[in-house]
């Protein structure tokens, strides 16, 4: 089907891992490597007990707890990254999320990990871990499509950015993620594109894994990978978090550089896109946000604003809004039993909860929308005539409706749309999170026409609020269903915080049956 | 058809000057007589550096604070100065002279009594006509808003208010602020303290003219292409636009929501560099309401070591505008004397400014100034100010050639921050030569200026020198973004070699 499957293939007996001495090196070692940190849910074990997990296998470990078992000589960085080769080569030929693979580089790198380990060399948090990115970002040496024709042997100088600060910190690529045509020409596939085809959902293949960032859900939900970088113009991290059952957050604008990132920053949508981590488990989203975050001097839109400790936030005394239905699109019974159940645990633990929707949700959804069509896709078009992409997918074609508003009513619109946010802060000024589904429905399946989604996410571009997801329920047919937590602007710690208390409640991610 | 506004003008400032001014104290409407300004003609008495009103922002809180001065006293003093140097500058052009008296006494009271004391306690500040003062007529000096008194402080104003400062009035701008001189239908002309002569610049003329003729400690000002700045420069005063997005807009009369919203920032004029600091701490941070707001923490000067500074020097911005051989001496005067001081000194000017400035302007006219109709219909004015009309002339384009300007702006953006990576400081003229006479032509050079509206940087204002038509000369210093400390930090170290603020002696 492409070239990377052909890497896939390759070697592929030298990856099976050594999983067993992994296990016999401890089980009983394993409640020792959770990171203690006091106070509050945050201090609890995060290895057990989890519905859904069987602790033993070393990819469904949280990254979190790989990267203190590498710390601690538990396991090798090469163990991590052959036993995640292995989990990709035996998953991805049913889901297709992984589109290049740069195993062999991998394997150096982890090799040249346990050596520093072994040296005693100062070692970064994620020392080891391996992690795969969303085609979307630029990686040096490893082929960066962005989904596009145009780019479809591009192999990128320098790092986006993010990918560089992981791979500072220890981290090991292990390959790209599915992405459709520039994040955007998804449409009811959720991730797919002319060149790697369609993504599926590792818990039902005849569903969609959302998107844009559909590779980086199914591929990290699946075990291929202990985190993956995903990018949110509209929903695009939230939206596969909620779809693969995974956890992940939209940072708040501002907070994550988008250097390297196609398409890059800039131009009239640039607050609405943040760069965002998705990981299995809560605590993994924490520990990245810290390394992600920060100004790079070419990101001009990217802040220095101070990242408080998710493990810090009181949970007692938090003021917390909840909606189950914002009147653009009434979800399934479950999906609004998620958000009730979240809004009650909340309330025993001491907050004060309210049903409550910021005033004019729907007026300010639509004009937000309507502003976007507004330039008729000229954007999308700038995109393909910078990278030399002839033949668009269909789903980004569907953007481009040459429909342009005159600028007069374009800059209007803006106006409006920044009088709806600061009507917006103004609400939120009462709450310190606010409970809501990511989306209506849970994955939908591929044979059907998925009704319009990012109704519940794009929002929060709009205001530049952090939201996170995490999975907080089940739909009838073994669906995963997210929770959105958004927060006050630059309280992305806020929002952890209480998706971490969710995934104690709730088990949060559990193990797909493929 | 220049001329003849003048006079128009003229004549409306006579008006506003023996009007009657409404004042709303509290909840009800109060007529209270305005100060008396008989009609001098010349700005008088020069003060002298001992004088009260000679003090910075800084030192005269200190005084209060300490009760070596009442802040009755101070504020007696500031409407004395007002009275005689206002007639000829016309600067401040609503007084509310009445209620900052009462708001003395009750200050003095709080102090008497060991109150808890705000770091302006009792010291007097102006704010410029396009911010809102709640019980005090805020026009934005469009005829629409004539007379209107808002019911709320704009976020600034009730910020430097909660912290004690005392309003005594309003300072004169060009209508929605839309001038690089301060001329109106409401109000009519600003001069310039050092000679009447000559524009106090603009659109936050009144700020600077009555900041630098000692008739207010401070002021606040607002810059979306030079605004503060070039006030600053033309009336020899301290100010700064701060990084976009640190100092809320709200209650800026001028309601720049939408695409060029992040190009506005409102900052502090005052005599002292030192006031800056003070004053940007109070202003700065977070509403809720202004959805632009970031907040990136402001270090302490005191915290930043000049010998570890890269400076990066311009006094050609790329031929766009040529300054005049005693503007290019006065900056290299000012490098020379900072070689040693600062780690190191280059010859560099960000890239692509000329270009930067071609998009930003097709970008600003795209709508064909409906962006401007659209506020002029919102304050309820019919007939605009002649330069202002002149920008709303229907030319338009497609949205999508629009939404691609935006894009190359960002692109500019990053462009330039790339070549920020280099340097801590960079400084550079912030206009071609001193304040011009009233009538003579008065090229835009905004290329000094504005583009550090679109890169957003921290751009601060010293003067640093004197014509050699014995005006005023400011140097511009600009810091990466958030880092005003880093530019507070040198400039006081220019004001410090170059004595900053003078008395005007006209």
């Amino acid at each position: 089907m492409n070239s990377s499957n052909t890497t896939l293939k390759s070697g592929h007996r030298d990856w099976r891992v050594s999983r067993r001495r992994f296990v016999a090196a401890g089980a009983t070692a394993l409640g020792a490597v959770a990171v203690s940190r006091g106070g509050s849910v945050w201090a609890a074990d995060s290895s057990g007990g989890r519905p859904g997990e069987s602790a033993d296998e070393l990819v469904y470990l949280s990254a979190t707890q790989l990267a203190a078992a590498i710390r601690m000589k538990k396991v090798s960085a090469t163990e991590a990254v052959l036993a995640y080769l292995r989990r990709i080569d035996e998953v991805n030929p049913k889901i297709n999320a992984v589109v290049t693979l740069c195993a062999e580089r991998a394997l150096a790198e982890a090799k040249a990990a346990d050596e520093a380990l072994a040296k005693g060399a100062k070692i970064g948090p994620l020392h080891g871990v391996p992690f795969t990115i969303k085609d979307s970002l630029e990686t040096a040496g490893v082929r960066s499509t962005s989904g596009t024709l145009g780019r479809a042997f591009h192999i990128p100088a320098k790092d986006a950015t993010v990918v560089a600060r992981v791979r500072a910190a220890g981290a090991i690529l292990l390959g790209k993620s599915n992405t459709p045509e520039f994040t955007m020409g998804g449409g009811s596939r959720g991730t797919a594109n002319l060149l790697f085809g369609q993504t599926y959902n590792p818990y039902n293949l005849a569903h969609s894994p959302a998107g844009s960032s559909g590779g980086a859900g199914a591929i990290v939900a699946a075990g291929g990978a202990a985190f993956d970088i995903g990018s949110d113009l509209g929903g695009s991290v939230r939206l596969p978090c909620h779809a693969n059952g995974v956890a992940g957050i939209k940072p708040t604008s501002g907070r994550t550089p988008r250097t390297g990132h196609v398409p890059g920053y800039g131009g009239l949508f640039d607050s609405w896109q943040q760069l965002g981590p998705l990981a299995r488990r809560v605590e993994d989203v924490a520990l990245l946000m810290p390394i992600l975050c920060g100004e790079d001097m070419e990101d001009a839109f990217c802040y220095d604003v101070p990242l408080g400790d998710p493990a810090l936030v009181k949970l007692s005394g938090l003021r917390v809004a909840y909606y189950v239905d914002n009147g653009v699109f009434t979800p399934s019974p479950e999906t609004q039993a998620a958000v009730k159940a979240a809004a009650g645990w909340l309330r025993e633990a001491g907050a004060e909860v309210r049903e409550d929707i910021h005033p004019n949700y729907k007026a300010d959804y639509e004009i937000s929308n309507k502003a976007r069509e507004g330039e008729g896709g000229a954007w999308q078009v700038r995109l393909m005539k910078r990278y030399g992409t002839v033949v668009a997918d269909p789903g980004l074609k569907q953007r481009i409706t040459g429909k342009y508003a005159t600028t007069p009513d374009f800059v209007e619109m803006m106006e409006e749309v920044d009088h709806a946010r600061s009507r917006m802060l103004q609400w939120i000024r009462n709450y310190d999170v606010v409970l809501c589904p990511v989306s209506g429905v849970p994955a939908s399946r591929l044979d059907q026409p998925a009704p319009r989604d990012a109704n519940y996410t794009r929002i929060y571009n709009v205001t530049g609020w952090p939201a996170s997801v995490v999975r907080a329920g089940t739909s009838p047919d073994g669906l995963p269903i997210g929770l959105q937590i958004v927060g006050q602007p630059w309280k992305d710690d806020v929002t952890l915080a209480v998706a971490r208390f969710i995934e104690e409640r709730t088990g949060g991610w559990k193990k797909p049956s493929i | 058809m220049f001329t003849e506004h003048v006079s128009a003008a003229g004549s409306l400032v006579g008006r506003s000057c023996r009007r009657d001014f409404l004042v709303r104290v509290g909840g009800g409407v109060a007529v209270v007589a305005a100060a008396s300004w008989s009609g001098r003609s010349r700005v008088e008495a020069a003060v002298a550096p001992g004088d009260l009103v000679s003090q910075s922002a800084v030192k005269t809180a200190e005084a209060i604070r300490t009760g070596k001065v009442s802040s009755s006293e101070v504020v007696e003093a500031y409407i004395r100065r007002i009275e005689l140097v206002n007639p000829s500058l016309n600067a401040l052009v609503m007084p509310c002279f009445d209620r900052a008296r009462s708001e003395a006494r009750a200050a003095d009271e709080l102090r008497a009594k060991g109150g808890k004391l705000g770091v302006l306690h009792g010291v007097p500040m102006t704010l410029k006509d396009s911010i809102d003062t709640a019980g005090v007529v805020s026009t934005g000096c469009t005829l629409g808003r004539k007379g209107f008194v808002p019911a709320e402080d704009a976020t600034v104003t009730a910020r430097l208010r909660a912290a004690g400062a005392i309003l005594l009035g309003k300072t004169n701008t060009p209508e929605f602020t839309m001038g690089s001189f301060t001329d109106n239908l409401v109000y009519g002309r600003t001069n310039n303290p050092y000679d009447t002569s000559r524009i106090p610049g603009g659109s936050s003329g009144g700020s600077g003219a009555l900041v630098a003729a000692a008739g207010t400690p401070f002021d606040i000002g607002s810059d979306t292409g030079g605004s503060i700045r070039s006030p600053c420069h033309f009336n020899g005063v301290a100010g700064i636009k701060p990084t976009n997005c640190r100092v809320p807009r709200t209650g800026h009369i001028v309601d720049l929501h939408g695409i060029f919203n992040t190009r506005t920032q409102l900052g502090p004029i005052a005599r002292r560099v030192e006031d800056l600091d003070l004053v940007l701490r109070v202003i700065q941070g977070t509403d809720m309401v202004d959805s632009h707001v970031v907040d990136v923490p402001l270090g302490p000067v005191g915290a930043v070591k000049l010998k570890e500074l890269k400076v990066a020097f311009y006094t050609d911005s790329e031929g766009y505008h040529q300054p005049r051989p005693e503007t290019v001496a006065m900056v290299q005067g000012i490098i020379h004397r900072m070689e040693g001081e600062v780690a190191s000194i280059e010859e560099s000017a960000p890239p692509a400014i000329a270009e930067g400035l071609a998009i930003m302007q097709k970008a600003r006219s795209a709508g064909g100034g409906s962006h401007i109709a659209r506020t002029a219909k919102k304050a309820g004015t019919e007939k605009l100010f002649h330069m202002v009309q002149s920008r709303v002339n229907g030319k338009t384009l497609k949205a999508g050639e629009f939404t691609f300007l935006l894009e190359e702006e960002d692109r500019i953006r990053k462009q330039q921050l790339g070549w920020l990576k280099k340097y801590d400081v960079v400084i550079c003229p912030v206009h071609a030569y001193g304040a011009p006479f009233h009538d003579a032509p008065n090229p835009s050079t905004a290329s000094y200026r504005t583009i550090y509206n679109l890169n957003g940087w921290p751009a601060g204002v010293v003067r640093a020198g004197t014509s050699s038509e014995g005006m005023p000369m400011g140097i511009q210093v600009i810091g990466r973004p958030w880092r005003e400390d880093v530019v507070f930090a040198v400039m006081g170290a220019i004001e410090a070699m170059t004595g900053g603020w003078q008395p005007p002696t006209v």
